[in-house]
């Protein structure tokens, strides 16, 4: 540890602050002019654009927080620290204190140009203490864990409340935190929280420096306090997502994902992943799947049934629903097995049901059946229209085969995608339809 | 044969787990690029791709058994499952310690369920591997899997047999004890604790972390060391050589375990590991003599028997071992993991 009592034992003691903050960086001046700070200038939460940052590679497409926050706010606070670690490794520190501009010291830890004996004390334990961060203050007042000196526990993974507003931190840590940190995926607090697991993180049993927002009286907390934007949108603090599972943030999130694991994982919000309209809703496919149902209408009844096979997303589903043609409508997908279109969008399975899911809730006559086609092919009787996604591109002829004993005599079966038996008829888009009795 | 693996092992802040995993996969030739997690999106098509056999080491401390069965699911090449520990075992530790210590507490024990590891296997498992006989005859107590599933007992590898050599140099006399993992009940920090309370002249360090996420872990170290002044914890173990350099012994009285990695590497550097009389870790080093029941005698005595025989009888001893450990190379691993498969 450094010497110099004047950036407390570290070679140097960096504050994140927005330049619009002079107030907060005068106050934290006037409040320790003991201390020599060197100031960062912040990502302001209010100039970023979510997509700029992901088309710059700066933010994931899906963001983990323990209890699914998320603001741009966090974002460009998790990106203020990534600049001030850089900053510290270009100055060439082999430690360094980082602050943001908004904390307290709630005991004084220099005093007339000397450091205190309270202060000393905590220095000495740390210098017995092979630690890559240690934290001087976390958003509780407390924090538990393994005791590894008089003032020092190592705490729980995720047990401890969050906080990122006075850490210190080691040359070779500061290096970790700056290498791994792009693209975003945590707040800056929930990301340094992530190595409790891998490296020695300690903190200060009581935490000796405070952020001003995380005390009882609320005045304290001012319009930048990352949380505000929940206050301000009648959401709770901590929670983007009210009681009934609706998101908040919908400027930023797609949708959300909860835990698989309680005991491991974060609430994913997806930030930039498959949503409705992404695969079909164009000119072509619309008017395509528009004419070929306009087509039907001429042959179909108020009774008749339609199946869907592979419905993937739903969104043609959703365009079969509209249409108003049929009574009820089987849709047969097994969510299972590999698909270009999942793996070239980094789509999970989980992800394929969610779109299906928001593609059809606004219709009652949907049935969807996670099985294969042999598997339920038996439960039906006297389809009308049966309608297959050839997304393998596979040979149809077995397929149209099995399905055939269900449909009625009058009916159709149409499809997507590349077909070997003649069709009746063609769309725009590429999609068919064969006359059920052509292939008798 | 080209082998993949699956785990969440990575990131948990396991010290044991690590150590054997890491190098079961150089042993198997399984580089980081063939190393993917659970969460790794659309990862079983490309291991379906490109892998003949897929090594599956996740951890039962989970509370939902979801995410291994929908990667799992899609994955069509045969699947073998490293069972490391029997998770039953520790679930009834857990019991048996909050009852011996903080009767009335919660049990607080986040595992996947017997029924839900029953399914995990028979509907994905072609082969059981099991760290020690002693752990597949624990798994045939508590769990019931198909007899068409193979189960064998292949211990984990220590590193390339050339690098199998005890390092004699290494050997030293001091009153430093050491232990470096999980500071739990099944790893015997409570026996361990209650043991040393008496030798005042004895420094224990104690290097690792919470792991496996286990409040209780956390309430005896500290009743431990907040008891008994001569034993410290040091945090995680950041440089294994300061270990092998500033320590003559290491402790290690489970009361349940199943592979300890660092008893074997204190052994090539020179440090003597002291064991409890039940520990599995004795399967591989069955003549090793420092063993110990927990009473304070036969510690006193063993200690006592390290510090004053000569120099070379020391080394005699470490060195008989390393015939034993040599069996443990990556090359001997290699071959009974590729019987194995060809088997399946």
């Amino acid at each position: 540890m450094s010497n110099k009592n004047s950036t407390l034992g570290f070679d140097k003691v960096y504050v994140i602050n927005l330049k619009r903050r002079e107030d907060r960086r005068e106050t934290l001046l006037k409040e320790n002019p003991e201390i020599d700070f060197t100031f960062i200038e912040a990502v302001d939460g209010k100039e970023v654009v979510t997509k700029e940052l992901q088309e710059k590679g700066l933010l994931d497409s899906s963001f983990y927080d323990p209890t699914g926050m998320v603001t741009t706010g966090i974002f460009a606070c998790a990106l203020s620290h990534k600049k001030a670690w850089d900053q510290a490794l270009e100055d060439g520190v082999d430690n360094a204190l980082f602050l943001e501009d908004d904390i307290y010291f709630t005991v004084p830890f220099i005093k007339n140009g000397k450091l205190t004996s309270e202060y000393i004390n905590i220095l000495n334990e740390l210098n017995n203490i092979h630690w890559d961060i240690v934290q001087y203050g976390k958003k509780s007042a407390t924090s538990a864990g393994i005791e590894v000196s008089p003032n020092f526990v190592i705490p729980r993974y995720k047990t401890n409340f969050n906080g990122a507003h006075c850490y210190g931190a080691t040359k070779n840590m500061i290096k970790t935190l700056s290498d791994k940190c792009l693209p975003v995926k945590y707040a800056a607090d929930v990301y340094i929280e992530r190595f409790y697991n891998t490296h020695n993180i300690i903190n200060l049993k009581n935490s000796l420096v405070r952020q001003k927002s995380d005390v009882v009286d609320p005045s304290n907390a001012d319009s930048d306090t990352y949380y505000n934007d929940y206050r301000e949108s009648g959401g709770k603090v901590g929670i983007s997502f009210d009681n009934k599972g609706n998101v908040i943030n919908k400027g930023i999130a797609q949708y959300i994902k909860h835990p698989k694991d309680i005991i491991d994982e974060h609430v994913q919000i997806v930030i930039d992943k498959y949503h409705f309209g992404k695969q079909k809703f164009n000119k072509n496919s619309f008017f395509g799947i528009s004419d070929m149902l306009k087509h039907l209408s001429n042959f179909s009844n108020d009774n008749s049934k339609m199946i869907e096979i592979n419905s993937h997303t739903g969104e043609s589903t959703f365009f079969f629903a509209c249409s108003g043609l049929f009574k009820n409508i089987y849709t047969i997908d097994p969510y299972t097995g590999k698909d270009e279109f999942n793996i070239s969008n980094k789509n999970t399975w989980e992800d394929i049901q969610i779109a299906y899911s928001h593609n059809t809730s606004n219709f009652d006559n949907i049935s969807h059946f996670e099985n294969k086609l042999e598997e339920v092919v038996h439960n039906f009787d006297n389809i009308f229209f049966t309608y297959i996604n050839n997304r393998k591109k596979e040979n149809l002829k077995p397929l149209i085969d099995s399905i055939l004993p269900i449909m009625s005599k009058e009916g159709y079966i149409g499809g997507y995608g590349p077909v070997e038996v003649p069709v009746s008829k063609k769309f725009s888009d590429g999609s068919w339809i064969i006359n059920i009795n052509s292939l008798y | 044969m080209k082998l993949a693996a699956v785990t969440n092992y990575t990131g948990k802040g396991l010290i044991n787990e690590l150590a054997i995993f890491k190098h079961l996969y150089n042993a198997l030739n399984i580089t980081e690029a063939d190393t993917f997690n659970f969460r790794d999106v659309n990862a079983q098509y490309y291991i379906n791709d490109n892998y003949t056999h897929l090594i599956i080491c996740y951890d039962y401390k989970v509370s939902s058994a979801q995410l291994y069965e929908e990667f799992l699911k899609e994955v069509t090449i045969p699947k073998i499952f490293i069972v490391d520990t029997i998770a039953e075992k520790h679930r009834e530790l857990n019991r048996e310690s909050i009852l011996k210590y903080t009767p009335g507490f919660p049990e607080g024990f986040s595992a996947l369920s017997k029924s839900k590891q029953n399914k995990l296997y028979n509907d994905h498992a072609d082969a059981l591997v099991f760290f020690n006989d002693n752990d597949k005859e624990l798994f045939e107590n508590y769990y019931k899997v198909s007899d068409n599933i193979l189960k064998v007992t292949i211990p984990p590898a220590l590193g390339k047999e050339e690098n199998l050599n005890v390092k004699l140099d290494g050997i030293k006399t001091n009153n430093r004890i050491v232990y470096n993992g999980i500071p739990s009940y099944a790893n015997g920090i409570d026996t361990v604790g209650n043991l040393i309370i008496k030798f005042k002249d004895y420094n224990l360090d104690i290097f690792g972390t919470h792991g496996r996420l286990d409040f209780f872990n956390e309430f005896l170290i500290n009743s431990i060391t907040s008891s008994v002044p001569h034993i410290n914890f040091r945090a995680r173990l950041k440089n294994e050589k300061l270990v092998y350099s500033n320590y003559s012994m290491y402790l290690f009285l489970p009361t349940y375990d199943t592979f300890d990695f660092f008893t074997y590497k204190c052994i090539l550097n020179g440090v003597f590991p002291i064991l409890g009389r039940n520990s599995n870790t004795l399967t591989y080093i069955k003549d090793y003599p420092f063993t110990i029941l927990p009473q304070s005698q036969n510690f006193e005595y063993t200690v006592q028997l390290i510090k004053k025989s000569k120099p070379e009888t020391l080394k005699n001893i470490l060195k008989k071992q390393e015939n034993n450990l040599k069996l443990l190379s990556n090359e001997n691993i290699l071959n009974q993991y590729t019987n194995l498969i060809n088997k399946l």
